[in-house]
């Protein structure tokens, strides 16, 4: 307690003793507080001290409590990099070994019995990196994608199949930022193969339950929420709606329908095939966004010179989801479904009936629980079905079933539009140029030669056959399989013999188009075999390659695998570096963020902590007042005339 | 000798008038110890004397016409509003303080630390998803989040309650004091009816009273002719003369809390209170207590809310076989977005996914649920049932008993929400998160606030997935983002400030409170200061008064001996 400067005429005895009383205690709380302040570190104890540093002091408390997370996540994702790391360098060595015994086998000098001794090599080789793929840490799966307690690489149809997850595994590094930890094992091996290539766009008619956020803009970007203002000139006037509620595309219609019959507007809002159509009715009408929002940029409806005419807003693209139906697919022309598909997968086959799917989920789930190890799913862009294999070591096919299923989903592997330097994994067909390349025997003994120059799709190849047939008077005639894949060439000769497709002048074509395939005598009908199959591409089904080429005694199959081994081989490498990429950004991340935290640290000691040499000060000026203090009012309170009365 | 009668009338005076000033001097000094007296100084005037020869006047002598109180009326309203001002700033001060225990963050163990170590143990459940311990941690982590906001609330509610009890004794007191002050009143008028002199001791009495009244409260106070004071409180008497109206203290309570409330006790009429120790300790009350619970509520229902409204979208370790809301309504066939409904949290249009999958080959089959508040038929509990079972295969939705949401799978299939087999899909409704359905929080406010039970009872619920696979801990990341991320709920603040907002309000108060009650004690101290120096008594000043009277009235006995002396010459004379 302070006694302010006020001017005191007396001083009574009463006076004199609070004030001694007041400022003894003013003095000693002073002597207490300084004393507190020394004894706990802290410049001030009680936030209610300094407000404004107390705020600041929880603030950085919490900002230091949330870099040292980030540093424990860094630390964390180090790890697993790392783990990733070591895993690749074990790969690296496996794969030089293999890449040693392809190159050493080569040449004509290896006996068979020597491959077939070094094929077991191989075969234990693969059968390591097999196990490097299923390593686990702390009993987690590391290679398996986000699915961490599955193991990700089985024995599969005689391969490997690859069935973990192709999904990365985040941790929180930054505000806002997260960066993989993980590796999925697909990506260490290769161990899915591509999708199959089409060009088919399933893209879904507009309906009005599709949600927004299921829908892109033409030209990129997505549908913003907000609220719309409308302006009727010589209507209604200026009214808003509100769509920040607005879940589907049929919500945007409703809300401004609704909205413009409650505002005494006669505009109307419409669906019309892929774009949003405001058709004004008597009153010219301009349209733009609140605020900041642009939501009627967004959908392009934004018109802000008035119009008596139709507004008709930009396209809009729905997602193809699991969940679009299927008469929806393809801008609503529907698909064939009806036939289902023929998917052979190494030695398996199976028929995958779509005769009871009504949505695309239906689809997706039965191609997946075939049984055959595909994997099927929506594409990144939501613009079609996207089948990969996932076993190395067995190369895939889909067919028709007789339909058009196949072709409809894009998901036919050949049709008579594949390129013929697509087949064979990329390796094409050759041909000899001017000179005929296949020859057909008919059953009855009658050959066709056929010469494919000038060939570049299946279709050319098909149509040069029955060219050749036609003017060869050859009752042959070559198709495209309306079931399963491959050129069909079909018998009219009548015969009892086989017919056969072979090779002319050391052509590989018959090989390379699928013919070379042996028929009981008397058949009528060729059926090629699929040269466009999907295989992983990848280091295990070389591996696969290799050993069956050893085993084969295959000296060019055994030079194609280890060119394979070569190449994959940077591929590891390459890997290598992009995980020591990361690895490396961990860590000058994990730099930045100590700096960052002890930059915090020294913050929050500004803030809170005491500065000894002023405290120590203070305490010392402190106590000096309270020692005067008591001595000038020992002396004054014994100061009295009284003492002086006789 | 008319003439020698009257020189001894002059010395009779004289002595009879220092004999009282020295009285006075004497309680002047014997009160310097009491600190409610008011000093008093004797008043001496010269007496007019009768005319002797000549017509000169040589004056009868000194009377004792008065004795003064020294005190200042207006400095002593002064001082009774500083009173009511410092205490009504001290009560405050020492709920603040008490309040801002509850809030300190300098021991680490209070809600800021809390929420702090829950968004850091998401953080660890994203790094590990599939992990138990991470899973336990994150309960653990959320269950203190929840104690520590209910004994925050509860500390209050009791400090509240205490605050309140406190009115109660101010009120008994306060009515004791007006009951004194208006027997005082009584005793000084019937004491001074007719006499000069004022009743000292009563006045002072009376003054001491009146400022451990304007303690209370602010009291205004007029003074009548017969010496009574009138005291009013607003624009109410309270005191009239020497009768007082009474004060009671009255329970009422307005669903949620108890407050006293102070009413007159003749008519049960509410006291319009402002100042002094009751105001201050029911602003305390209503406050800084009771008003931090309600911004505690507040607080705990955005966490509980974003909380799970994240972890509705997100998937556990596995799907569930069933599932109940945690939130029960109050008409299941009134939309669900209005306040009859008796959800804490209202949900908009839009859908959610329910995904269904079989044991056998875990096939994610989704399943869209459209939730729909502007069309005719608004979606209520009844017709969301309705929906869920027209629209999937192999879950049953139902209503239970008390009105809460169930859905429950068929034998060999289980469900989860948020993802449609491949990719995630927010509920873009929020219903499931206000029927309380995959949620990781039960509550509605910082007392009821709780982890679900489904969730203590089970922690592979934890939803860390977002596409349902067990290493996937994107949305246990994305609860841990929620410390620094914009609440639309919280008013565009993160809830980590949200909280600060409260913490720091809470130490800005205190410290005004601290200012303020450092300000009042500094004008008290003034005042009283001043009224030492009026008022006050001064020994060495009492000590020369007293020589003063002392020699004054020697001198009157000195005179008076010389006028009898003067009486003996003439009786000499005589003989």
């Amino acid at each position: 307690m302070t006694v302010g400067p006020i001017n005191i005429a007396r001083v009574s005895q009463g006076l004199r003793t609070n004030f001694a009383i007041e400022s003894l205690r003013r003095n000693q709380r002073d002597v207490f507080a300084a004393q507190t302040r020394i004894a706990t570190g802290r410049d001030f104890v009680n936030p209610s001290d300094d407000p404004i540093r107390a705020a600041r002091a929880l603030d950085l408390t919490q900002a230091l409590n949330q870099q040292r997370q980030f540093l424990a996540n860094l630390t964390f994702g180090d790890n697993s990099l790392s783990a990733a790391d070591s895993a690749i360098s074990e790969i690296s060595d496996l794969l030089i070994q293999a890449s040693t015994i392809a190159s050493q086998n080569v040449s004509n000098l290896t006996s068979a019995a020597e491959r077939t001794a070094e094929a077991e090599l191989i075969a234990n080789i693969r059968q390591q990196l097999q196990i490097v793929g299923n390593r686990q840490i702390n009993g987690k799966f590391i290679f398996g994608g986000r699915d961490t307690k599955d193991r990700p690489f089985i024995d599969a149809i005689g391969g490997i199949a690859y069935v973990g997850d192709t999904g990365y595994r985040f941790t929180r590094v930054e505000q806002d930022l997260a960066s993989a930890v993980n590796i999925p094992g697909h990506q260490l091996f290769n161990a899915l193969s591509r999708q199959i290539a089409s060009n088919v766009d399933l893209t879904p008619r507009l309906t009005d339950s599709v949600r927004l956020d299921d829908i892109r803009v033409a030209g990129g970007g997505t549908i913003q929420t907000g609220i719309l203002v409308f302006h009727e000139i010589d209507g209604a006037g200026a009214f808003t709606v509100d769509l920040t509620d607005a879940d589907t595309i049929g919500d945007v219609i409703g809300l401004i329908n609704q909205a413009a019959e409650d505002a005494g507007a006669s505009l109307t809002a419409t669906l019309e095939d892929d774009h949003l159509l405001i058709t004004p009715a008597g009153s010219a009408i301009t349209i733009s966004d609140s605020g900041g929002g642009a939501i009627a940029a967004s959908l392009g409806i934004r018109q802000t010179v008035p119009t008596s005419s139709p507004i008709q807003g930009q396209e809009l693209i729905p997602r193809l989801t699991r969940l679009t139906p299927i008469e929806d697919l393809a801008r609503g022309n529907g698909i064939d479904i009806d036939s289902g598909l023929i998917i052979t997968n190494g030695l398996e086959q199976v028929t995958v009936d779509l005769a009871a799917a009504t949505t695309v989920q239906d689809i997706i789930n039965a191609i997946n629980n075939a049984g055959v190890f595909v994997l099927a799913q929506i594409s990144d862009d939501g613009t079609r079905i996207d089948v990969f294999n996932r076993v190395s070591g067995a190369s895939l096919s889909i067919g028709e079933n007789g339909g058009t299923t196949a072709a409809d989903l894009g998901l036919r592997t050949m049709d008579t539009a594949t390129p013929l330097s697509e087949l064979n994994f990329g390796r094409g067909v050759t041909f000899q140029p001017g000179q005929d390349d296949i020859r057909i025997t008919a059953t009855d003994g009658t050959t066709l030669d056929v010469n494919l120059d000038g060939a570049e799709t299946i279709g050319d190849v098909i149509e040069l056959i029955n060219n050749a047939a036609t003017a060869g008077a050859v009752n042959i005639t070559a198709s495209f399989a309306a079931t399963g894949n491959g050129i069909r060439i079909t018998d009219g000769t009548g015969g009892a013999g086989a017919l056969t497709v072979s090779g002319l002048n050391v052509s590989t074509a018959a090989i390379e188009l699928g013919l070379d395939v042996t028929t009981a005598p008397g058949d009528t009908e060729l059926a090629g075999r699929d040269v466009n199959q999907v295989r992983t591409e990848g280091i295990l089904d070389a591996l696969f390659d290799l050993e069956r080429a050893l085993r084969a005694d295959d000296t060019r199959g055994i030079t194609l695998a280890g060119g394979r081994l070569d190449e994959l081989r940077q591929e590891v490498t390459r890997m290598h570096g992009v995980i020591g990429a990361g690895a490396q950004a961990m860590t000058s991340k994990r730099q930045q963020m100590e700096d960052a935290a002890i930059t915090t640290e020294l913050f929050l000691s500004e803030v809170r902590d005491l500065d000894y040499a002023e405290a120590i000060t203070q305490l010392q000026s402190a106590m000096t007042q309270l020692q005067a203090n008591l001595q000038t009012t020992s002396i004054t309170m014994g100061l009295s005339l009284m003492d002086f009365l006789r | 000798m008319g003439l020698l009668n009257s020189s001894l009338q002059i010395g009779r005076n004289a002595i009879l008038s220092y004999q009282g000033a020295l009285q006075t001097i004497g309680n002047n000094v014997s009160n310097v110890g009491s600190p409610d007296y008011t000093r008093l100084a004797p008043l001496l005037d010269p007496i007019q004397g009768v005319p002797i020869a000549g017509g000169l006047q040589p004056g009868a002598g000194v009377a004792l016409t008065g004795i003064q109180r020294n005190l200042d009326e207006a400095l002593e309203a002064r001082i009774r509003q500083s009173i009511g001002i410092q205490h009504g700033s001290a009560s405050v001060q020492v709920t603040l303080a008490q309040v801002e225990l509850y809030f300190s963050n300098l021991n680490g163990t209070d809600t800021a630390s809390r929420l702090s170590d829950f968004f850091r143990a998401f953080d660890e459940l994203q790094n590990n998803p599939d992990d138990h311990a991470a899973r336990d941690l994150a309960i653990s982590a959320g269950a203190r989040v929840a104690d520590s906001l209910r004994s925050t609330r509860a500390q209050l509610e009791q400090l509240g309650r205490d605050t309140d009890g406190q009115i109660k004794q101010i009120v008994k007191r306060a009515d004791e004091v007006a009951r004194e002050i208006a027997k005082l009143n009584g005793q000084i008028t019937a004491s001074e009816a007719g006499r000069a002199g004022q009743a000292t001791a009563l006045r002072d009495r009376r003054d001491a009273l009146l400022r451990e009244l304007g303690r209370y409260f602010d009291v205004t106070v007029r003074e009548q002719p017969n010496g009574a004071l009138n005291v009013y409180v607003g624009s109410e008497a309270l005191i009239q003369g020497g009768m007082t109206r009474g004060l009671v203290a009255t329970a009422d309570s307005d669903g949620q809390f108890t407050r006293t409330t102070v009413r007159f006790a003749d008519n049960n009429q509410q006291l319009a209170i402002t100042g002094g120790q009751l105001g201050g300790t029911i602003i305390s009350r209503d406050v800084h207590a009771y008003g931090r619970v309600a911004a505690l509520d507040q607080l705990a229902a955005i966490i509980i809310h974003d909380v799970n409204r994240i972890h509705a979208d997100g998937q556990g370790l596995n799907g569930f076989r069933q599932v109940v809301g945690r939130f029960d309504l109050l008409a299941t066939d009134v939309p669900l977005n209005r306040p009859d409904a008796g959800l804490p949290f209202t949900p908009n249009n839009g859908s959610f996914f329910i995904t269904v999958m079989d044991d056998t080959t875990q096939t994610p089959v989704a399943y869209r649920i459209d939730v729909n508040f502007d069309g005719d038929e608004p979606t209520t509990l009844e017709s969301l049932v309705d929906r869920i079972n027209a629209t999937t295969d192999h879950v049953t939705a139902s209503v239970t008993s008390d009105g809460r949401l169930a859905i429950t799978a068929d034998n060999g299939f289980s469900f989860s929400f948020g993802h449609d087999g491949q990719v995630a899909r927010t509920d873009t409704s929020g219903v499931l998160a206000a029927l309380g359905i995959n949620t990781f929080f039960e509550g509605r406010d910082a007392r009821s606030m709780a982890v679900s039970q489904d969730i203590v009872r089970n922690p592979s619920l934890i939803a860390a997935a977002s596409v349902f696979v067990s290493g996937d801990g994107a949305n246990a990341g994305r609860i841990a983002a929620l410390d620094t991320a914009q609440s639309r709920r919280a008013g565009g603040v993160s809830i980590t400030n949200a909280y600060n907002a409260i913490a720091n309000a809470v130490a800005v108060d205190a410290s005004a409170a601290n200012e303020q009650i450092a300000a009042a004690e500094t004008v008290l101290a003034s005042l009283q200061a001043q009224k030492e120096s009026i008022s006050g008594v001064n020994l060495d000043e009492e000590a020369i008064q007293l020589l003063k009277f002392e020699r004054a009235f020697q001198g009157a006995a000195r005179y008076v001996s010389t006028v009898d002396q003067m009486l003996g010459e003439l009786i000499a004379l005589m003989r």
